[in-house]
């Protein structure tokens, strides 16, 4: 798991510790990288170029380095949480999961 | 879009903050697991 903005290291820092200041979150022990040049938001095309913030873009990258699913929200619609963790246990399956599937339902 | 489903994904490094301490990661830290990579526009939005 890895968070990816334009902040700095230290704004990314003081975020992990800002607990419960407003818009603060608790610790995390994934990564937050700071993507300052911009290039990792431009490489994976979800830059915006007017106000030069990535848009909420998830990639799901499998153990191969290869892209097997993302989405991109613009920045005032929150991602769904549930939806990816089912991406990502549908797609560690390796086996075909139709339409409204479930963790722990049938596969194909 | 830059990224395709079923291409290899952009190779990236950079300076992050691991455990509320600084660490220098790259993608290719990860291969053998999966890897959910979200950006996000800034620290402290709620959204």
């Amino acid at each position: 798991m890895i968070g990816c903005s334009v902040d700095s290291w230290f704004a990314n820092k003081a975020w992990v510790e800002s607990g419960t200041l407003a818009g603060g979150i608790k610790k995390l022990d994934y990564a937050l990288l700071s993507d300052l040049s911009k290039n990792i938001a431009r490489d994976y095309g979800v830059l915006n170029e007017t106000t030069g913030f990535a848009m909420r873009g998830t990639f799901l990258i499998d153990p191969n380095g290869v892209v097997q699913a993302y989405s991109v929200n613009p920045a005032a619609l929150g991602r769904d949480v549930d939806a990816i963790l089912r991406d990502l246990a549908a797609l560690s399956l390796g086996k075909p999961c139709p339409v409204n599937w479930k963790p722990g339902k049938p596969t194909l | 879009m830059a990224v395709n489903v079923g291409q290899k994904a952009p190779a990236f490094a950079g300076k992050a903050v691991v455990g509320g301490a600084f660490k220098d990661i790259k993608l290719e830290d990860y291969k053998g697991k999966w890897v959910v990579l979200w950006f996000y526009p800034l620290a402290f939005t709620p959204v």
